[in-house]
């Protein structure tokens, strides 16, 4: 069971994009992690990068992590200056105990959220962080689980059902949830098509995910295709 | 494929294309201007030197496509050795590459001279330099010299499709010397085969190797070649074994129709064939006027490429922090590189004057042994050290017999040099070393495989943040402070 959710949201901050005000309220019952990133090029020394960029780099930093604080966020600050950093993605989630990674991108008017319930392991985990962030606020929650190979299979629907109790005992309004169950073929495609008619996706990490990869690159896959915000809950490590 | 970053221009060079530019940089000089010294050294065996030579060439032309198609980058050997070795190599092999090219533009100067000293001889009178007599072919080859220096700093252009037709013309030359020849020579000429003994082989071998610098300069247009795993290593090998086949064929076909005595050490041997060739369809003087104009040609063309190719390396070493930039800038009219050519220029010119045809030829050899060894050992490093993003479209073959072979080839072929060029091959490391200790290291941070395989080079650096604005009840403060 996670007690004390922790988010990690890192920050390209060589190239800053403040995270909307309706994410920053919506992820207000997570303690969160800011991870700023500043790309180290082929030829230089990270210690180079950080001497010429470190005043540039908490300047853009600053104005995020204040938008968070302000909130009344439990926020933590990291910088790192990195060759690669998905690997300082995972070694600074690891470090700080993070149950769940940002993807930062748009939300819209955040009035609904589509959660991809994918694989057993981890189910609970996405709906606690679910719980979290939506008790206290009222998008439509859409669950999704992509797992079920024929439509109409029962697995599916009892694991939707008790998807929707579970998060119905956590207070959420069951008006509030709906689900969606894909066709056969077209699994991948149906969760990205879904992922581009919500707000904001929360989804568990994805499998197979690569060895020291935290995401996998489904995640990635929807924020590419729909500039959407994704939030990545990761497995209980 | 690797990563759509590496290059913004358009693949537009297919496998006939970049053949071109392999043989392009490749036929000519070697075969117009050696015969006559390798055949003195070892006689109807220098034509086996040829084949070793491009055998030698084959090994280290598939490493440099196996590297080249993972990190198409301007730079050539030098790139791959500096990323793969580190700083350290990278200046030995950048100043190797360089200066290399110096030597070899150098020896093409001179060959020219040779083909044009009879043309005009009597007309110019011998002339010195100072205390230093120079010869006619030292001469025409400064003012050969001279003029290519001028023309690479005035203007980049227009060299490319008359490449190509200088390529053609030479092949068809050279295919009809060999076509008649092959019908007149007599192989009991050719023996015996080692007159100068087995041994002989290798010096030889050494001394032309300078015939086939420049396959790696496909490996420079790389990021422009459709389909590079599959048309790099083919145009690049396919290069190497067709001017070897060719080199082989009309050196076997020289001795087989003149006696070696006659043209042993000649710079022209090639037209003194042809005069007996030709002479047999009853034209020896077209013969000897076709071969003559092929000789100017490549020898002329070889040298216009290469003092190119040096200020490119020029280039890729300031680009890295190994040389100072300004050196590489480009002409704001001419759009040339012409500090770098200017220098390149003046060392070539001084090496006309002091060096004789075949230590210039040598020279040449050595420092690109050098480099190719390193360029060997460099691909050994990528492939053990996996190093991040090394993902290659062309993967040798039969590694690592081919690069370990490669190297230990090239790096032995040094041993048979003459002794001023193993000291020549020996103070280019030394001056590499003195390089990067005076000047590249307080500059560059050794990011090569090789050091990052050694965890010399930190991945990331983090750093503490502390803001402060910790409490909602804070912000008030804050915000009034502000005004």
């Amino acid at each position: 069971m996670i007690d004390d959710p922790t988010l990690l949201i890192p920050i390209d901050v060589s190239a800053p994009e403040t995270p909307p005000q309706a994410l920053v309220d919506l992820l207000e019952p997570l303690r969160i992690v800011v991870l700023g990133h500043y790309p180290v090029p082929d030829q230089a020394a990270p210690r180079q990068i950080q001497e010429t960029h470190e005043d540039e780099a908490k300047a853009a930093m600053e104005p995020i992590v204040r938008r968070f604080a302000e909130q009344g966020t439990d926020v933590e600050s990291v910088l790192v200056f990195t060759r690669d950093h998905v690997t300082s993605i995972d070694r600074v989630a690891n470090e700080h105990d993070c149950d769940a990674v940002l993807v930062p991108g748009s939300v819209g008017d955040l009035s609904d959220v589509l959660v991809s319930l994918k694989d057993e392991q981890n189910m609970f985990r996405v709906l606690e962080v679910v719980g979290f962030l939506l008790e206290e606020t009222d998008p439509d929650v859409t669950l999704f689980h992509s797992e079920s190979v024929e439509k109409g299979s029962a697995i599916s629907e009892l694991l939707l059902r008790g998807a929707t109790d579970w998060l119905t005992e956590r207070g959420l309004d069951r008006d509030r949830i709906t689900w969606r169950e894909p066709s056969a073929e077209t699994q991948t495609s149906d969760l990205l098509e879904l992922a581009e008619q919500h707000d904001f996706v929360i989804t568990g990490e994805s499998e197979p995910s690569l060895a020291e990869r935290v995401l996998g690159d489904l995640p990635d896959r929807i924020h590419d295709r729909t500039g959407r915000a994704v939030l990545v809950v990761r497995k209980a490590r | 494929m690797a990563s759509g970053t590496e290059t913004q221009l358009e693949r537009t060079l297919g496998f006939r294309e970049a053949l071109t530019i392999g043989v392009g940089t490749m036929i000519g000089a070697g075969i117009f201007v050696l015969p006559g010294p390798a055949a003195a050294l070892a006689g109807p065996a220098a034509a086996i030197a040829f084949v070793a030579a491009g055998a030698i060439a084959v090994l280290t032309a598939l490493s440099a496509s196996e590297l080249a198609t993972a990190m198409p980058a301007s730079g050539g050997p030098y790139h791959f050795i500096n990323r793969g070795l580190g700083p350290v190599f990278g200046s030995i092999a950048g100043l190797g590459n360089w200066l290399g090219l110096a030597f070899a533009t150098a020896f093409y100067a001179v060959g020219f001279g040779n083909y044009v000293a009879p043309l005009v001889g009597g007309v110019v009178p011998p002339l010195g330099l100072g205390a230093l007599p120079l010869s006619a072919p030292q001469l025409g080859g400064l003012v050969a010299a001279v003029v290519f220096i001028g023309v690479n700093y005035l203007s980049t252009k227009g060299t490319g499709d008359l490449q190509n037709v200088i390529v053609f013309v030479l092949l068809g030359i050279l295919g009809l010397f060999i076509l008649l020849g092959v019908t007149q020579a007599d192989v009991s000429t050719l023996r015996p085969l080692f007159p100068e003994g087995l041994d002989s082989v290798f010096p030889a071998t050494a001394l032309v190797f300078v015939s086939y610098l420049g396959f790696a300069q496909v490996a420079t247009v790389a990021g422009e070649i459709k389909q590079p795993g599959r048309n790099l290593p083919r145009a690049m090998v396919g290069g190497v074994v067709l001017v070897a086949a060719v080199y082989a064929v009309s050196m076997v076909i020289l001795l087989g129709v003149v006696d070696r005595d006659a043209i042993a050490g000649s710079g022209t041997a090639i037209a003194d064939g042809a005069a007996v060739v030709f002479g047999a369809v009853g034209s020896g003087i077209v013969g000897v006027g076709l071969l003559t104009f092929g000789g100017l040609l490549a020898t002329a063309s070889s040298a216009n490429a290469s003092v190119l190719s040096a200020s490119r390396i020029n280039y890729a070493m300031g680009r890295d922090g190994l040389m100072d930039a300004r050196l590489s800038a480009i002409h704001e009219r001419f759009d040339t590189p012409h500090r770098s050519i200017l220098l390149t220029g003046g060392l070539i010119l001084v090496f006309i004057v002091v060096g004789e045809v075949k230590s210039l030829a040598r020279a040449g050899s050595v420092l690109h042994l050098l480099v190719y060894g390193l360029l060997n050992v460099s691909l050994v490093v990528f492939r053990e050290t996996r190093a991040g993003g090394y993902d290659p479209d062309f993967e040798v073959p039969f590694y690592p017999a081919v690069p370990v072979l490669g190297a230990v080839l090239s790096f032995a072929l040094i041993g048979f040099m003459e002794l001023p060029e193993v000291l020549l091959a020996a103070a280019l490391v030394v001056g590499g070393v003195v390089w990067y200790v005076v000047y590249v290291r307080r500059r560059v941070v050794d990011t090569s495989a090789l050091a990052m395989y050694r965890g010399s080079v930190p991945l990331e650096v983090e750093v503490p943040v502390e803001f402060d604005f910790d409490a909602p009840a804070r912000r008030a403060e804050e915000v009034t402070d502000d005004g």
